[in-house]
């Protein structure tokens, strides 16, 4: 498939021991570089054909064809405030399986390029700064400290709450959030 | 992964309860009607069988007991020891229902055991002594218990010279068929096997693993019979029994008493449980299985590529031939699986049916009915999921029938029907299509009634009511909060209403007809489609997306000229064979961008059919037909209304599946927002009646023949009305004379002042009192009008058609516009201020349901701006009372500014919430004005377009309070461009209170 998906199998893997750790998937949209938790990763797929859903969310940027299923994408970065998301040549769609109400459901966000998995330790991990931040504390479970540089690692559960994320209908409430 | 292992298998239990389940309340409720029948107790001994045995995998001492205890019951029904009564079969049930219970509590993870089962097992266990005593055989001097010793006789044969040795395995045995194996080698040391049962293959299976796995051993020993346990020193056994040959003839020749039939009866459950020939797949795996039959075609088109690659090189020939052949041959297997697929979600409608057998058993027991439920067709089969969603709305419409439709036993014998009431369910397959009948010979639906409860509702007026069609009537069932029966017990009225049902049946892709004779019955039609993976749909255009619009939503399809396309009260019509029916744009209503604009004269039109209204989607292009999976959009991610999933094309491409009645709802909302945002005429019948009673009293003495009493059959043609009056010629001889009349500005000296020449009067005119219009909203009207038949239309304003898209048209429009302002010739001025007054008050009087509404005076001048504020200092309390309602002209630019004083501002607001029966507030509320003041905008932009031919519409109005602010605004406009500005003047009398209010209208100056 795309040079994205093999990016994505032979990223460098930063280990550290000791303390415990937890891997996440590094990238960046509008330029803040965020976290994922990588056992939530599904695979990361190029940003290619997407078709729109007519008077959906701003955030919500259409459907794509995940091997025969429809996969809704959403604009993150859109959703957090940081303003609309241009496709690039680097931009990708992390697809993402979460799990809401015991079932699982598969979700694409679309970011401008994808980082690194990273590990990074427990005790690096502080919690989000409640002013000042670009992102709302509250979609984020803290900022990692890997070096100079500060992640943002987002709470999946909060930050996709899908069932306010996920309603092509409401518009006009998920685009006042 | 243990735990994992258990769910699955906890699944696969509850899922087989469940079918096992299902299965034992029809066939306890049929073995009630027929106690004979063989055939159906040797299957509910089977499966009685089954829930034990599984029961007693997971360990559930409870159920194991009920089961048994079941089993035993339905052993003495087969021996005919014990009568099928009433009784007893309740009890089944009741043990149906509480095996049912402890299956919950199992799905909910709570203690299946605390539920209590012993009242039931003794309750059984006394019919099986009854069975027992009544039997031949009350001797009893074994050691075994009665039941497990009735069990055994069954089971056991007698081989001369042999012992039996019966085996438990223990349940916690993972491989039963590794533990008789070595079982055997322990008892090959002390004696020969004559027999043993079960046979090795039975061994192997699953059903064995999952019975109480007995093994019978027929031995030759030289062992003493007491010994025997000692030397089978063999794990996990739970229990062994040792019968010497004495005993087992004894027990054998007992048996035999009991006739050859239970041992046939034996041999054939045992049979059954051996046969195992279909595995279950839940019904995802085949979606999946599906989606990789779609991914392989579509990997195959890739190979189509890599073939016309090929061909284009001589020297590949071959190659190419081959792979076509083989591209080919992939096509073809990947059709046939995928048919394959679709044909395995089919299951039998039987799955709906039988659920109605006990709840008419239960029913007519509870009620003074008695009911007799036919089924026929129930081997019809239909996808699974279709099954899934029909069971709710089935259930409604059944209950309808037992419950409304169905009369008591007394009330039937008095009606000179036999007394027994008969439910029908009937399934057929037509075509691609699934009928489902649902028939009773009740009392039927009383439309009279129905249209009663409708108008006391407030759904219906009450002089709409009187010329209701029967069908109109019959559709009546399908509004929301209509129920025929007053009383509503626990059988009925639980909320969902007709119109759910109806809507959850079209959701399916399917219709739903109500035939409906008072005295005789009710039937119920359902059509379905036979899957609800495939759909055959027609893929259109608009603007830059493409969406597809299923086939059987499709009425017809049609390529319309803009020509007949018409604006009516601010929306787009039809004109389709004579009739008009409203027509959506569908990039109005998902708001979709259009790169290149449309400009083609002739566009196309998919008809649908709405509550049997017809209503147009013009799309851009109609492009193939195309056999089409549905995917849902995933569950949590509920796509917007007027989409009901999507679909990928065989180049990978989604494509989006329109739900046309979403459409049209969404349509319905839009028009309804943008256009009577307060309904007004809704609220309250009582205001209608009060109208309708004393018309003649308030009404304009010179127009008598106007009278709405005396024309009621067109109350409901408000469409028709409006076309009819557009036509100047059918204006009364009256109503000509008095625009006839109308003279110029020095003529007329209301104003008590000359005027300058280059005024214009333009129009005065009296209107006459209308006829009150339909209670429901615009949309409403229009598709009532449209119904109500062909409309008459007049063929020299239909050409006023609308397709303002082009910038050309423009400058063709403002030259139509000039002739308006021709100073030779006022007639056309004229003739749009009298259409535009009499839209206007009809407008209103629709809106808020008052007739009581008449202009005493409309003057219109053509004036300069200059002359703007000296009128706007004449208005009485000052300039800083002035509110304007200023409403664009599109595309032109133009404008209606609609200019109250705040005192009569607030009387409109009071004068429309006392007609609404609503608080007549103290200050001014804009909404309501807002829409007058809309009302009045596409009143003059629909007359001035019927009249100029120039396409135009009213845009969003917004506010301008106080003088200096309406001055300013009309300077900005003045200074953009230069305006011809009509100054009407009107005086009207409504509900008894004097109102006066000027408009201002701008039109571009036309200079060409």
């Amino acid at each position: 498939m795309s040079d994205q998906t093999k990016k994505s199998e032979t990223l460098p893997l930063k280990t550290e021991s000791r303390t415990e750790s937890q891997q996440f998937l590094t990238f960046s949209m509008k330029a803040e570089v965020f976290g994922i938790s990588i056992m939530l990763v599904r695979e990361i797929i190029e940003y290619g054909r997407l078709t729109k859903v007519p008077m959906a969310p701003d955030h919500i940027k259409g459907v794509i064809n995940l091997r025969g299923q429809v996969v809704p994408v959403i604009d993150l970065a859109r959703y957090f405030g940081l303003g609309i998301t241009q496709p690039g040549k680097t931009t990708c769609v992390v697809i993402l399986e979460v799990t809401v109400d015991t079932e699982s459901e598969i979700l694409g966000i679309l970011v401008d390029s994808v980082d690194e998995v990273r590990s990074i330790p427990e005790n690096s991990i502080e919690s989000a700064p409640g002013l000042g931040a670009k992102v709302h504390p509250e979609f984020l479970k803290g900022v990692g400290k890997t070096g100079t540089r500060f992640i943002l690692l987002i709470d999946i559960d909060k930050a996709l709450d899908i069932k306010k994320l996920g309603k092509f209908g409401s518009q006009n409430e998920s685009a006042k959030k | 992964m243990a735990q994992i292992q258990d769910q699955e298998d906890l699944n696969i239990f509850l899922e087989e309860l469940n079918e096992n389940l299902s299965y034992l309340d029809t066939a306890i409720i049929s073995l009630e009607k027929n106690p004979e029948d063989k055939d159906t107790l040797e299957e509910i001994f089977r499966v009685a069988h089954t829930v034990k045995g599984n029961a007693g995998f997971l360990d559930l001492k409870n159920l194991v007991e009920l089961g048994h205890s079941m089993e035993s019951v339905f052993q003495e029904f087969h021996k005919g020891s014990l009568a099928v009564t009433h009784d007893v079969i309740d009890t089944l049930l009741a043990c149906k229902d509480t095996i049912s219970t402890i299956g919950s509590a199992l799905a909910e993870d709570t203690d299946p055991s605390s539920i209590a089962t012993a009242a039931l097992v003794k309750k059984l266990n006394s019919y099986v002594e009854k069975g027992l005593a009544a039997g031949t055989l009350s001797e009893s001097s074994s050691n075994i218990d009665e039941t497990s010793l009735n069990e055994i006789e069954t089971k056991i044969e007698y081989i001369p010279g042999t012992t039996l040795l019966r085996v438990w395995i223990s349940p916690n045995e993972p491989a039963p068929s590794v533990r008789a194996f070595l079982l055997q080698n322990k008892i090959a040391q002390f004696g020969e096997i004559m027999m043993a049962e079960p046979g090795e293959e039975e061994l192997e299976s699953h059903e064995f693993s999952i019975s109480d796995r007995e093994l019978l051993f027929y031995i030759r020993t030289e062992l003493d019979p007491e010994e025997i346990p000692d030397h089978i020193n063999v794990d996990l056994i739970e229990r062994i029994e040792v019968l010497s040959e004495e005993e087992l003839k004894r027990r054998f020749e007992r048996a035999s008493q009991a006739g050859n039939a239970s041992e046939e009866f034996n041999r054939t459950v045992k049979e059954d449980l051996s046969v195992q020939d279909t595995v279950r797949i839940p019904v995802e795996r085949l979606d999946v299985l599906l989606n990789l039959v779609g991914e392989l075609v579509i990997a195959n088109s890739g190979l189509l590529q890599v073939q016309e690659m090929a061909k284009s090189k001589p020297e590949l020939a071959e190659i190419d031939r081959q792979l076509k052949d083989r591209v080919k041959e992939i096509f073809r297997i990947s059709a046939d699986v995928q048919e394959l697929v679709m044909k395995s979600r089919l299951v039998p409608i039987s799955q709906i049916f039988n659920r109605f057998k006990r709840f008419v058993r239960d029913y007519s027991s509870r009620s003074e009915k008695d009911i007799e439920l036919i089924i026929a067709g129930d081997e019809t089969e239909i996808d699974k999921k279709i099954i899934d969603e029909m069971i709710k709305p089935m259930t409604h419409i059944v209950r309808n029938a037992v419950d409304h439709g169905l009369e008591t036993i007394e009330e039937r014998e008095a009606a000179g029907k036999n007394p027994t009431g008969t439910l029908k369910l009937n399934a057929f397959q037509e075509g691609n299509y699934i009928n489902v009948v649902i028939e009773d010979d009740g009392r039927g639906i009383d439309v009279e009634k129905v249209v009663q409860k409708a108008v006391a509702a407030g759904i219906l007026k009450k002089e709409d009511a009187k010329n209701i069609s029967i069908e109109d009537a019959r559709n009546l069932i399908f509004h929301s909060g209509l129920s025929t029966k007053e009383v509503v017990d626990d059988l009925s009225g639980r909320g969902i209403g007709m119109d759910i049902v109806k809507r959850s049946i079209e959701v399916l892709n399917g219709t739903l007809d109500i035939d409906t004779e008072k005295g005789r019955g009710t039937k119920v039609i359902i059509k379905l489609p036979l899957t609800l993976a495939i759909i055959n749909a027609l893929i259109v255009v608009v603007g830059d997306e493409k969406f597809s619009v299923p086939m059987a939503s499709i009425v017809e399809t049609q390529k319309v000229s803009t020509d007949n396309i018409l604006m009516i009260e601010g929306s787009e019509m039809l004109r389709l064979r004579n009739s008009l029916v409203p027509l959506i744009r569908l990039e109005k209503i998902f708001e979709l961008k259009r790169s290149t604009p449309l400009n083609s004269k002739v566009l196309p039109v998919i008809i649908v059919e709405y509550n049997e209204t017809l209503v147009g989607i013009l799309v851009d292009q109609f492009q193939t037909r195309h056999e089409m999976v549905i995917k849902s959009l995933s569950e949590h991610y509920r796509p917007v209304e007027g989409i009901s999933g999507a679909s990928i094309l065989g180049d990978g491409e989604i494509i989006l599946i329109l739900d046309v009645h979403g459409i049209i709802q969404l349509y319905k909302g839009n028009t309804s927002e943008k256009s009577t945002r307060i309904l007004f005429q809704r609220k309250d019948p009582l205001t209608n009646k009060v109208i309708a009673e004393e018309p003649e009293a308030k009404g304009s003495p010179e127009k008598p023949d106007e009278d709405p009493e005396q024309n009621p059959e067109e109350n409901n043609k408000s469409v028709e009305q409006q076309l009819e009056s557009e036509n100047t010629n059918d204006l009364p001889a009256e109503k000509s004379a008095s625009v006839d009349e109308i003279t110029n500005l020095t003529q007329t000296e209301n104003t008590g002042k000359q005027q300058p020449v280059n005024e214009t009067e333009t129009g005065e005119t009296n209107m006459p009192e209308n006829k009150p219009d339909t209670s429901q909203s615009a949309i409403d009207a229009m598709i009532a009008a449209a119904k109500a038949g062909t409309l008459e239309t007049n063929e020299e304003h239909d050409d006023g058609a609308l397709s303002f898209h082009k910038e050309e048209f423009r400058e063709e429009s403002l030259r139509k516009l000039q002739t308006l302002f021709d100073a030779e010739n006022r007639e056309l001025l004229k003739d749009w201020m009298r259409q535009g007054n009499a839209r206007a008050i009809q407008g209103i009087q629709a809106m808020t349901g008052s007739l009581n509404i008449k202009i005493d005076r409309s003057k219109g001048k053509h004036i300069s701006i200059e002359k703007v504020q000296k009128l706007l200092d004449k208005i009485e309390n000052g300039p800083q009372e002035v509110i304007d309602f200023a409403l664009p002209i599109n595309p032109l630019e133009g404008g209606v500014h609609f200019i109250l004083t705040r005192k009569n501002a607030l009387k409109i607001v009071r004068l429309l919430m006392r007609q609404a029966n609503l608080p007549e507030p103290d200050e001014i509320d804009y909404e309501p004005i807002m829409e007058v003041t809309n009302i009045l905008g596409s009143a003059y932009t629909n007359s001035l377009t019927q009249i100029t031919e120039v396409p135009v519409e009213p845009g969003v109005p917004e506010i301008i309070e106080g003088r200096e602010n309406l001055l300013e605004t009309m300077q900005k406009i003045v200074a953009s461009q230069p305006f011809e500005i009509l100054y009407v003047e009107n005086q009207f009398t409504w509900e008894n209170e004097d109102i006066s209010a000027e408009l201002l209208i701008l039109i571009p100056e036309i200079k060409i």
